[in-house]
């Protein structure tokens, strides 16, 4: 059996069910997006900063190794190899960047890394590599002299880094960069160079040093790593009338000076094979590592919240939904225990629809409306049955008393012969009661059935007439027939013929004694045609109309108890007129008689 | 006895009426209710036999009405509604009996000789009086312990002498409650009835137990009657 409250808990959790599953499959979807999101952008954001603090390293190495250089710069041996280059130019104008055969060398002493560098103008820079860098199968140092000097560190063994020397030009800043180079042996190091301009060298004694102005390398921003250094050592501004005094010329005339620089690349082997950055790469896995797990976490809490939240909305849904089904259902019990109250007894429902929500309420009233019918329809059954047995039963009793009588002692055969006729006329009473009960029965049963066929009104009034004439005649009544000419109408001649018979039968039966009765019939509308029956016996009250048709309704209570006349007649006569499709009215008044009138219509 | 039959069926009318008057009883029939309620405020009858649905005025007002007006006549009804809700209306109304038809003919006798009996507040069916008993259900007669054949007549003069044994009876109680209305025969037919009555019961027997009291009418012997008055 369906339950409501089942069909719609399970309808609401249904479509909560898919709605919370599709919202959460949104919110999961898009939360996840952007939790991946976030943990890309913060792994990004590890990285660079892995990567930046790399580069850092990275320059601090290059920016101690220019410093060095840049203190272990001796302007005299310089300046000697300028001249000498110049010359050298001047002879062999094609290597003014070539090692030239000096004998000048830069004697350095350990600087802030404890390092040595030694740069030899002549031929080579030297840095006291064992002391600086253990770790030299990862770490790459290549400082390169403006004039061509260079020093690696042998880690590079034979190959080079290569230096591109125009970006310096072109970066007029001087700033660092940093790249991936590519080495021969196929391992990818990132270098930075840094580009480190002479702004100080060791002061020869007795020798002042005022000629920095003149350089043409006069950056304004010089690199960071020597710009203490380099400010310090940079002259004031001054005019050219100061009392400073110029600086010393050149020897050999040479007024013009530029200041060379120096290039200092420092890279390194980024793999994590790197024991260098094996801290850094180790904390930056962490980091990532915690980034992820964060994020796995907060997927999971995601995923934990939904599954609550579905299950405690299904939950409290249920219980809810439960609850308010329930309190939608009770005027519903209600209706149901106030129908349950019903008896054939009591047909009325003990409860007031008023009491009842609105949408209750017409049911309730529909109800009670049925139910009202109902109990009228009942009660006219159950009177009808009455009835049918009292119409039955009397004639049955007569019959049993009459043979019991008869049979209480031994008669003279003229006595049996009036026992009988008397037990037949009560038969053929009931015989005829019992036919027309069976009549109503069929067309309760809707077995009877209409056969139309063209009939003559004429004739089938004169037939009537020509039965009913005598029975007027011995009760001193006056029969008249008034049908002017031939009507002919299609419809079911025995029905007509039953129901003007009974209609005259009545008329007979009720009339006062030297009254009339008149048979009458005319064309009606559309090829019909209209009857009437005429009395002038006792009539009836206007209240009763509609009730004569009804079975075994009497009308006079004076009738005699024959059994022909139990009511049924009419009944048969009204059913009649509705199967031939016609109408029935009556027109009487109590004292002066009745008038019926069919109107039937021309049956198809 | 005399009753009236209420019934509006003529055939079952005039079938019940010949029963009952070979069984001895006195009828008067009416077909509607104006006509029983007439007969019976006229007549002081021994017992009423009405049907429910009647013309005119319908059984069980009829019996509202007499109730109302404080007859006691006992009344069996007899109607065709035989539901338990009809018998009910029916009893609570007034009604002594109630019987359903279609009927046995033989029940409803039965049942007005009890009505009949409780009408003389007598409860056995066998009436003695003296060395003479009446058997009021198989309507016998025994003197002596000798049976004697009755007419129904000559049996419903005795039955309504014993019914007021030791009391004296007029010729018009006897003349109202044994005859019907319809018959016409001569004022001494009561004194010829006493007569064949006592050439049965008192004839060969002794003492004489139908007793004249001149002047007021007659009596059957009662326990502590003296023998004397014997006409």
């Amino acid at each position: 059996m369906k339950s409501i409250r089942r069909t719609l808990l399970i309808t609401v959790l249904c479509v909560l069910v898919i709605t919370l599953g599709v919202v959460s499959v949104v919110v999961y979807r898009l939360s996840v997006s952007s939790l991946r999101d976030k943990e890309r952008a913060a792994r990004d954001l590890v990285d660079q900063r892995y990567n930046d603090l790399q580069d850092e390293e990275l320059r601090n190495r290059a920016d101690i190794l220019a410093r060095d250089v840049q203190q272990n710069f001796q302007w005299e041996k310089w300046a000697l190899r300028w001249q000498l280059a110049g010359f050298a130019a001047f002879s062999s104008p094609t290597m003014p960047l070539s090692p030239a055969p000096l004998l000048i060398t830069v004697e350095t002493s350990g600087g802030s890394l404890g390092n040595g560098l030694n740069a030899r103008f002549a031929t080579e820079l030297t840095l006291a590599e064992d002391e600086t860098y253990h770790n030299s199968d990862y770490e790459f140092v290549q400082m390169t002299a403006e004039w061509g000097a260079s020093w690696k560190s042998r880690s590079l063994g034979n190959s080079v880094l290569p230096l591109d020397q125009s970006r310096f030009r072109r970066d007029v800043d001087s700033k660092p960069f940093w790249d991936f180079v590519t080495l021969p042996d196929g391992r990818t190091v990132r270098r930075v160079v840094v580009k480190a301009p002479v702004t100080r060298y060791a002061r020869p004694t007795g020798t002042p040093p005022w000629f920095g102005r003149s350089r043409k390398d006069d950056s304004p921003h010089p690199s960071r790593a020597i710009t203490g250094v380099a400010t310090a050592a940079r002259p004031p501004e001054r005019p050219p009338d100061s009392r400073r005094p110029a600086p010393p010329p050149f020897p050999w005339g040479i007024n013009e000076v530029v200041l060379p620089n120096f290039y200092i690349q420092c890279a390194w082997d980024v793999s994590p094979n790197n024991p260098m950055l094996r801290d850094k790469i180790a904390e930056r896995d962490q980091q990532l590592s915690a980034i992820e797990e964060e994020t796995e976490r907060s997927i999971h809490n995601l995923r934990a919240t939904l599954g609550w939240t579905v299950v405690g909305a299904i939950g409290i849904t249920l219980l809810v939904g439960w609850l308010l089904v329930g309190l939608g259902l009770v005027p519903l019990k209600r209706l149901s225990y106030a129908v349950s109250q019903i008896s054939a007894k009591d047909f009325r429902l003990p409860l007031d629809p008023k009491s009842l929500p609105a949408e209750v309420n017409p049911v309730a009233e529909r109800l009670s409306q049925t139910l009202a019918q109902l109990q009228a329809a009942f009660e006219r059954e159950k009177r009808a049955a009455a009835d049918m047995s009292h119409e039955l039963r009397t004639p049955l009793a007569a019959l049993t008393t009459t043979i019991e009588v008869a049979c209480r002692k031994p008669r003279l055969a003229e006595q049996y012969k009036q026992t009988l006729e008397e037990c037949r006329a009560i038969a053929g009473q009931m015989s005829l009661l019992v036919e027309r009960m069976l009549v109503l029965a069929w067309i309760d049963a809707g077995v009877d059935q209409v056969r139309p066929e063209p009939v003559e009104v004429g004739d089938l009034v004169g037939g009537v007439a020509a039965i009913a004439r005598p029975l007027a005649e011995v009760q001193g009544l006056t029969f008249k027939v008034n049908v002017p000419g031939r009507i002919t109408v299609r419809t079911d001649p025995d029905k007509l013929r039953e129901v003007v018979m009974n209609l005259t039968h009545n008329a007979i039966e009720y009339n006062r004694p030297g009254g009339e009765v008149e048979l009458s019939a005319a064309a009606g509308a559309q090829g019909g045609v209209v009857l009437e029956v005429r009395d002038t016996g006792v009539g009836m009250p206007e209240e009763i109309h509609e009730k004569i048709f009804e079975r075994f309704f009497r009308g006079d209570p004076s009738r005699q108890a024959t059994g022909v006349h139990a009511g049924l007649g009419l009944a048969i006569v009204k059913e009649y007129v509705d199967r031939l499709g016609g109408r029935l009215t009556v027109d009487s008044v109590v004292g002066k008689g009745s008038r019926f009138r069919i109107e039937l219509p021309n049956a198809m | 006895m005399r009753v009236l039959l209420v019934e509006d069926n003529k055939h079952l009318s005039r079938a019940l009426r010949q029963g009952l008057e070979e069984e001895g009883f006195a009828v008067d029939a009416a077909e509607d209710g104006d006509e029983a309620d007439h007969k019976a405020r006229a007549t002081n009858y021994d017992a009423i036999v009405l049907d429910i649905m009647l013309p005119k005025k319908d059984g069980l007002t009829l019996l509202k009405n007499w109730r109302g007006a404080g007859m006691k006549t006992h009344v069996l009804v007899l109607t065709a509604r035989g539901t338990l809700e009809d018998k009910i209306k029916g009893l609570d109304t007034g009604a002594d009996d109630y019987l359903t038809k279609p009927f046995e003919l033989e029940e409803l006798l039965a049942r007005l000789r009890a009505l009949v009996r409780r009408g003389h507040h007598i409860k056995d069916p066998l009436l003695r009086v003296h060395d003479l008993t009446i058997d009021t259900a198989a309507r016998t007669v025994k003197r002596a312990g000798k049976a004697i054949h009755l007419t129904p007549k000559e049996y419903a003069l005795l039955e309504f002498l014993a019914f007021h044994a030791g009391k004296v009876v007029t010729r018009s109680m006897i003349w109202e409650h044994l005859w019907d209305e319809h018959d016409e025969s001569v004022s001494n037919v009561v004194d010829v009835y006493i007569r064949y009555l006592r050439n049965k019961i008192d004839k060969d027997f002794s003492p004489p137990l139908i007793l004249t009291r001149w002047g007021e009418g007659y009596m059957l012997r009662g326990e502590d009657d003296a023998e004397d008055g014997k006409s």
